[in-house]
C-alpha cells in the first residue's frame, strides 16, 4: 500500500498526464483539420493552377473542318487551327534533354536552334554529335542493351524503319496528328519514311532530294541550249534529250576527257537507280503488299527498262564516265564537275552552293539546276533526316518530345532555311523570299517532291539493297542482261527473307 | 603451419589475379562463348548471355550449312585468297629487295632504316583513305604520275574491274606491311656470315648464285615466319578494303568485311558469328600448317 503523499503525488501526475492527452488530442484534431484543409487547398490550387497555367501557341496547322454539302457537291473545308501547349511547371520538367545530332558541318541544331531551347522550355539541351554513317550501329547497339543515352535521336529513314520494327521508337502518331494536323500535306511529303505499319515513329527536321545540275558553259560550247534543262522536268520523255546532250558533251580535247554525265553508281547505285525506276513509272519494292516488307518489283518492266537505260548510257552511248561505277558518294565525283570537266550530274541540292564557291569551284556563275528530267514523269529520291524519341529516353518521353516540338517549330525551321544547307520541312518556307535569297534551290526541291521520290524503305532495306546493288553491277558490267539481273535480285531477296525474316 | 602459409599465399595470389582475370574473362572469354553459342542459333540480332543460353535447345548447324550455299561468302573467300596471294607475293618480293639494299654498307643507312618504318606507323584506315586519293580516277596522283612518265595515255579506273580492284587494294595493304616484313628479313640477313659471301665471290659466284645458295637458305626460316604472319594478317584485313572499295562495284568484299556486314549491317549476329568461326578455323589451319613446317624443319 502506498503512502498518502505518494498517492497525492501519483494522482497529481496522472491528472497532469490526463491533461496532456487532452491537449494532445485537441492538437491532433487541429492538425488533422489543418492538413485536410491544406490538402484541399493544395489540390484546389493545383487544378486552379493548371487552369491558370500559361499557354503558348506553338504553331498553326491546317486541319479538316466541317463537311459542307451543297447541291451535288460534298466537300470538307480545311481550317486553320492554333496548336497550343501548356507551359510545363518548373517542378514537372525533365532536368535536361539529351539529343543525338548528325555531324553536318553547318550544325544548325547546336549552333542555331539550341540557344532558343532553354528560354522556351526552361530545360537545358545537351547534344552529342554522331557521325551519320555510324549512327545506326550506335543506336542499335544501345537499344539492344535496353538503354539509350539520348531522349531524341537524329535518324536516317532506313534506321527509322528498323528501330520502329524492333519497338525501340515511341509511336508519335497522335502527337503528330495534334502538332501537324491530320492534313500532313501541310509540310513536305516526307512522311513515308517515318511511317511503319501505318504509324509514325519520327518527324522530319530537314529535307532534300537529288536534282539535276549542269555546267552551262560546256553545253554552250557543244552548241546546245544551256537553258533547255530548266524545262526538262515538265516534258515527258525529255530523258532522250538528256542523252543527246550527254553524248554531245562527251569528248576529248587538249588531252582532257570531258564527260556528259557523271553519277555515283558505286555503293549508292540503288539510290540513283530508284530515281530512274520511278521516272519510268516503276517501283523497286511494292510496299503496299506484305507490309512492312513489301514485294520485290524490280523485275517488272519499268524497272528493267530503267536498268537497260543505264546500261545503254554506259556501253551504247558511252556518255557517262565509267568511273561512276566506282564513285560511292557525292564527294567522289565532285572534283571533275567542279573542275569543269563534266556537263551534268544528278546530286544533292547543297552542291549548287559548292559549285558557286570560288574557293572550291572553277565553274562559278556557269551552273544551272532544276528538278530531274522526265521519262513518264520527273522523279527523285527522298534524303530527309528525322528525329525520333527513344523508348528508353533517360529523361522520359516528354523530354524527347520537347526537342521534336522545338526542331519542327516554324521559327526554328525558318532558321534551318536561313542557316542550313538542307531545306526546311514546311512548303511555305521553301518559297519564302527571305529564305530563297540564300537557299536559292529551295523552290526546286519543293517541285521535285511533287514527283515520285520514294526510297522504298523497309526494315530490311540494308539487306535487300545489298543484293540489288550486286545484281545492278552485274548488269552494268554486262555479265547479265538487265532482266536476268533483276529476276535474280527478286529471287534472292525472296529467298533471303524466307530464311531470315523475324 | 607451413601448409597454412601456402594456403594463404594461394588465396592472395588468386585475389591479386582476380581483377585481371575478370577483365580477360569478361572482355574476351565471355564474348567468345556467346558468339560461339550464337553461331548455332538463328537470330537476327545479338542476344545477351542469358537469352543465348535459354535458346540453346534451338541450336543447330543451319548457319554453318548455309555458309556453303552463300554466293557472297564463297566470293569473299575467293577474294581473300587472291588478296593473300597478292599481298604476300608482292610483300615478300619488295621487302626482300629493300632488306638486301639496307643490309649493304652505305652512308645514311640508319636514317633510311628508321624512315622505312613510317608506313607501319600509319593506322590502316588512314592508309586506306590515303590510297583512295592516290587511286582517284579523276584527280588521283597515281594516274597523273603514270601519265606524266608516259606509261599510260588515259587515266585508269582502278576499281572498275574485280581483278584490278583487288590488285590495287592489295598494293595499298602491302605498302603498310612492307616495313615489318623488311625489318624481319633484314634481321635474318644480319645473321648470315660475311665470310660465306667472300668465299663465294672468290669462287666466282655472281649475285644471283650467292643469293640462291647462301642468302636464301640462311633466311628461309625467317621468310617462312614472315609469310605465315602475312597470310594471317591479310586474312583479317578490313580497314583498307572498307575505305577503298566498301563493297562497291568491283565486288571485292573480303571475308572479314562480309562478316562485319552480316553481323552489324544486316544484324544477323547468329550467321555473322558462324562466319567468324569459319574464318577463325581457316586461320587456325594456316597456323597449324606453319607449326607443322617449323617443327619438321627443327627435327631435321
Amino acid at each position: 500500500m502506498k503512502s498518502p503523499q505518494f498517492k497525492d503525488k501519483d494522482t497529481a501526475s496522472i491528472d497532469k498526464r490526463k491533461l496532456s492527452r487532452r491537449t494532445a488530442l485537441s492538437t491532433s484534431a487541429k492538425v488533422a483539420i489543418g492538413a485536410v484543409v491544406a490538402i484541399g487547398a493544395g489540390v484546389g490550387g493545383y487544378f486552379a493552377g493548371l487552369q491558370a497555367a500559361p499557354k503558348e501557341v506553338v504553331r498553326t496547322v491546317t486541319v479538316p473542318g466541317a463537311t459542307v454539302t451543297q447541291p451535288g457537291v460534298t466537300s470538307t473545308v480545311t481550317v486553320e487551327r492554333a496548336i497550343e501547349r501548356t507551359v510545363t511547371a518548373p517542378e514537372k520538367r525533365p532536368k535536361e534533354v539529351r539529343v543525338a545530332v548528325f555531324s553536318h558541318y553547318e550544325d544548325v541544331p547546336r549552333k542555331v536552334m539550341a540557344p532558343y531551347f532553354e528560354p522556351r522550355f526552361g530545360v537545358p539541351v545537351i547534344f552529342e554529335t554522331v557521325v551519320a554513317a555510324e549512327s545506326r550501329d550506335k543506336y542499335i547497339a544501345a537499344h539492344r542493351a535496353g538503354t539509350s543515352p539520348y531522349d531524341s535521336l537524329e535518324l536516317w529513314a532506313t534506321t527509322v524503319q528498323e528501330m520502329a520494327h524492333r519497338g525501340w521508337l515511341v509511336d508519335l502518331t497522335d502527337w503528330v496528328d495534334r502538332m501537324f494536323g491530320k492534313d500532313r500535306g501541310a509540310i513536305a511529303e516526307v512522311w513515308e519514311a517515318a511511317t511503319y505499319k501505318g504509324r509514325i515513329y519520327a518527324v522530319p527536321d530537314k529535307i532534300g532530294c537529288p536534282i539535276l545540275q549542269w555546267n552551262k558553259e560546256l553545253l554552250k560550247e557543244a552548241g546546245l541550249d544551256p537553258e533547255r534543262p530548266y524545262e526538262w522536268w515538265r516534258v515527258k520523255n525529255s530523258i532522250n534529250e538528256f542523252v543527246e546532250y550527254a553524248k554531245a558533251t562527251t569528248y576529248e580535247k587538249g588531252g582532257v576527257q570531258y564527260w556528259g554525265y557523271v553519277d555515283q553508281w558505286g555503293y549508292e547505285v540503288v539510290v540513283q537507280y530508284s530515281i530512274f525506276v520511278q521516272m519510268f513509272g516503276g517501283k523497286l519494292m511494292d510496299t503496299t503488299k506484305n507490309q512492312p516488307w513489301g514485294e520485290p518489283a524490280m523485275n517488272q518492266t519499268p524497272a528493267v527498262e530503267a536498268l537497260q537505260w543505264m546500261v545503254d548510257l554506259l556501253h551504247k552511248h558511252k556518255c557517262i564516265d565509267p568511273a561512276s561505277l566506282t564513285y560511292n558518294w557525292v564527294f567522289d565525283f565532285l572534283p571533275g564537275y567542279l573542275q569543269g570537266n563534266v556537263a551534268m550530274v544528278i546530286t544533292w541540292p547543297f552542291v549548287t552552293h559548292v559549285s558557286e564557291n570560288p574557293e572550291q569551284s572553277k565553274i562559278v556563275g556557269k551552273t544551272g539546276f532544276a528538278p530531274n528530267f522526265a521519262k513518264e514523269t520527273s522523279a527523285s529520291v527522298d534524303g530527309t533526316e528525322f528525329f525520333g524519341v527513344s523508348k528508353f529516353a533517360p529523361n522520359g518521353v516528354e523530354a524527347g518530345l520537347m526537342w521534336l516540338e522545338h526542331v519542327t517549330s516554324f521559327d526554328m525551321q525558318r532558321r534551318q532555311g536561313l542557316h542550313g544547307v538542307w531545306a526546311p520541312i514546311y512548303k511555305s518556307l521553301l518559297t519564302d523570299p527571305e529564305i530563297t535569297k540564300t537557299m536559292y534551290e529551295a523552290p526546286v526541291i519543293r517541285t521535285s517532291y511533287e514527283y515520285p521520290h520514294s526510297n522504298f524503305w523497309t526494315p530490311d532495306w540494308e539487306r535487300w539493297t545489298d543484293i540489288l546493288r550486286k545484281e545492278i553491277h552485274a548488269a552494268l558490267r554486262l555479265e547479265k542482261s538487265p532482266q536476268q539481273a533483276m529476276d535474280d535480285a527478286a529471287k534472292r531477296i525472296k529467298e533471303e527473307r524466307e530464311t531470315y525474316t523475324e | 603451419m607451413k601448409s597454412g602459409n601456402r594456403y594463404s599465399d594461394t588465396k592472395l595470389a588468386l585475389l591479386l589475379m582476380m581483377p585481371a582475370a575478370s577483365l580477360v574473362i569478361g572482355l574476351y572469354f565471355l564474348p567468345t562463348l556467346i558468339t560461339f553459342l550464337m553461331s548455332f542459333q538463328k537470330r537476327d540480332i545479338g542476344e545477351n548471355l542469358f537469352e543465348v543460353i535459354m535458346n540453346i535447345p534451338n541450336s543447330n548447324l543451319d548457319n554453318y550449312i548455309r555458309s556453303f550455299r552463300d554466293p557472297d561468302w564463297i566470293a569473299s573467300f575467293n577474294q581473300t585468297l587472291l588478296l593473300i596471294l597478292i599481298v604476300t607475293g608482292l610483300g615478300i618480293i619488295i621487302s626482300l629487295g629493300i632488306a638486301i639494299l639496307l643490309s649493304q654498307e652505305f652512308k645514311g643507312r640508319g636514317l633510311i632504316r628508321a624512315l622505312i618504318l613510317i608506313p607501319w606507323a600509319v593506322p590502316p584506315i588512314v592508309n586506306g583513305t590515303t590510297w583512295t586519293l592516290i587511286y582517284h580516277p579523276q584527280v588521283g596522283t597515281l594516274n597523273a604520275l603514270l601519265n606524266q612518265i608516259g606509261i599510260i595515255d588515259r587515266y585508269i579506273i582502278w576499281f572498275i574491274d574485280p581483278l584490278l580492284a583487288i590488285f590495287a587494294a592489295g598494293l595499298a595493304i602491302t605498302w603498310r606491311f612492307i616495313p615489318f616484313m623488311t625489318l624481319f628479313i633484314l634481321a635474318g640477313l644480319q645473321t648470315v656470315q660475311k665470310e660465306l659471301y667472300e668465299s663465294a665471290m672468290v669462287d666466282g659466284a655472281n649475285f644471283f648464285r650467292r643469293f640462291v645458295h647462301i642468302t636464301f637458305p640462311a633466311i628461309r626460316p625467317v621468310l617462312l615466319t614472315v609469310i605465315f604472319m602475312q597470310i594471317i594478317w591479310t586474312t583479317k584485313v578490313f580497314d583498307e578494303i572498307w575505305a577503298l572499295i566498301k563493297g562497291g562495284a568491283a565486288g571485292t568484299t573480303v571475308m572479314n568485311l562480309w562478316i562485319y556486314r552480316q553481323a552489324f549491317e544486316f544484324l544477323r549476329y547468329g550467321y555473322g558469328s558462324a562466319l567468324a568461326y569459319l574464318l577463325a578455323l581457316f586461320t587456325s589451319v594456316i597456323v597449324v600448317a606453319y607449326y607443322y613446317l617449323v617443327s619438321k624443319k627443327s627435327e631435321r
